[in-house]
C-alpha cells in the first residue's frame, strides 16, 4: 500500500514536469511567432518606405523638369535667367494684348519647412520682382538655375536631399538663325 | 484514474499539433511575404535606375541637340573613346555610350549620336539598356543657309 502511494506521488511529479516543459514548449513557439510576425512587419514596412520614397523623388523631379522644360519649350525663344538677390529667376517673355509680361520662375524656402518650392509669376515685364507675389507649383528641397548662351542648367534637390543636374536647349526655331531669339 | 492520466496528453497533443499547424501556415505565408516583398524592392530599385538612367540620357541629350562637333563636345566634358569606336562616361553607377555618325549632304552636314545607359546593378541577362535617345544635329553649308 505504502509502495502504491509513493509511485502514485512520483508518476504526479513527473507529469507536473511534463506539464511545465509542454508549457514552456508552448510558450517559446508563440514567442518565436510573435517575433517572426514582427520582423516581417519591418520588413514589410522597410520595403514599402523605399518603394514610396523612390516615387515621391522621381514625382518631384519629373514635374520639376517637365514643368520648366514645358515652359520653356512653349515659350518663343525670350528666355533668360538673372540673379536677383538670393534668388535665381527664369523670366520667359511673351506678349499678353498689347502688353509684354513675364512668366518668372524661382525657388523660394517655404516658411517652417526643412524644403522650399518652386514658384511661377505672371507679371508685367516692367514690375520689380518681389517673390511673395509668387504661386507654389512645386515642393523641392532645392533648386537654382544657371545660362550659357542658349543652355539652361538646372540643378535640383529633391526633399530627401538626392541631388540632380539636367540640362535644357533650346530648339533652333526658337533661337533664331543668328543665334538671336526668335521673332 | 488511469483513464484521466492517459486523457490528458492526448489533449496536450491536439493543441500541439494545431500549433505545429498553424506556425506552418505561418511560415508559408510569411515566405510568400517575403518573395512579394523582395519582387517589389527589386522593381522599385528598377524604377530608379530606370529614372535616373532617363535623367542621365535626356541630360546628354539636350546638351548634343544643336552641337555641329559632337565628338569634340563630349571629349570636351569628360568621355573616353572606347575600343569600338564610341565615347562612354562613367557617372554614378551608370554608363552612358555615346554612337556618333556624320552624314554629308549637298545641303549641310547632318550630326547624329545614339545616346543609351546601361547601370552596373543590371543583370547580366538584361542586354538592352535602360534608356536610349537618338539625337542629331543639322549644320547647313554656309551657301544654302538662309
Amino acid at each position: 500500500m505504502m509502495n502504491q502511494t509513493t509511485s502514485s506521488g512520483q508518476l504526479r511529479n513527473r507529469e507536473h514536469h511534463k506539464h511545465n516543459v509542454s508549457g514552456l514548449f508552448v510558450f517559446m513557439l508563440i514567442a518565436a511567432y510573435a517575433m517572426f510576425s514582427l520582423l516581417l512587419v519591418l520588413i514589410g514596412v522597410q520595403a514599402y518606405q523605399s518603394t514610396v520614397s523612390a516615387s515621391e523623388r522621381n514625382a518631384e523631379l519629373r514635374t520639376t523638369i517637365g514643368y520648366i522644360s514645358g515652359r520653356v519649350r512653349g515659350s518663343d525663344g525670350q528666355v533668360s535667367v538673372r540673379k536677383e538677390g538670393e534668388y535665381s529667376v527664369m523670366r520667359i517673355g511673351h506678349a499678353l494684348g498689347e502688353e509684354d509680361y513675364e512668366t518668372r520662375i524661382y525657388f523660394a524656402h517655404i516658411e517652417g519647412q526643412p524644403y522650399g518650392g518652386l514658384y511661377e509669376q505672371v507679371i508685367e515685364k516692367d514690375e520689380e520682382f518681389d517673390p511673395d507675389l509668387g504661386e507654389l507649383i512645386t515642393e523641392v528641397g532645392g533648386f537654382d538655375m544657371t545660362q550659357d548662351g542658349d543652355l539652361y542648367h538646372l540643378n535640383l534637390t529633391s526633399t530627401d536631399g538626392a541631388e540632380y543636374g539636367m540640362h535644357l536647349r533650346l530648339l533652333d526655331s526658337q533661337v533664331g538663325p543668328e543665334g538671336g531669339e526668335a521673332a | 484514474m488511469n483513464t484521466n492520466i492517459s486523457a490528458q496528453p492526448s489533449k496536450s497533443n491536439v493543441i500541439l499539433t494545431e500549433l505545429v499547424i498553424v506556425i506552418l501556415f505561418f511560415a508559408l505565408t510569411a515566405a510568400t511575404a517575403m518573395q512579394l516583398f523582395v519582387g517589389s524592392h527589386l522593381k522599385s530599385r528598377h524604377n530608379a535606375m530606370t529614372q535616373q538612367a532617363a535623367v542621365l540620357c535626356q541630360d546628354w541629350a539636350e546638351q548634343l541637340r544643336g552641337e555641329a562637333d559632337m565628338a569634340g563636345y563630349l571629349k570636351a566634358h569628360g568621355f573616353e573613346l572606347a575600343d569600338d569606336g564610341c565615347y562612354t562616361l562613367k557617372h554614378n553607377r551608370q554608363t552612358i555610350r555615346a554612337e556618333l555618325g556624320q552624314e554629308n549632304m549637298s545641303s549641310g552636314t547632318l550630326s547624329y549620336a545614339k545616346l543609351s545607359v546601361r547601370d552596373e546593378r543590371q543583370p547580366e541577362a538584361e542586354t538592352e539598356p535602360l534608356c536610349a535617345l537618338p539625337v542629331a544635329a543639322f549644320v547647313p553649308n554656309e551657301e544654302v543657309a538662309p
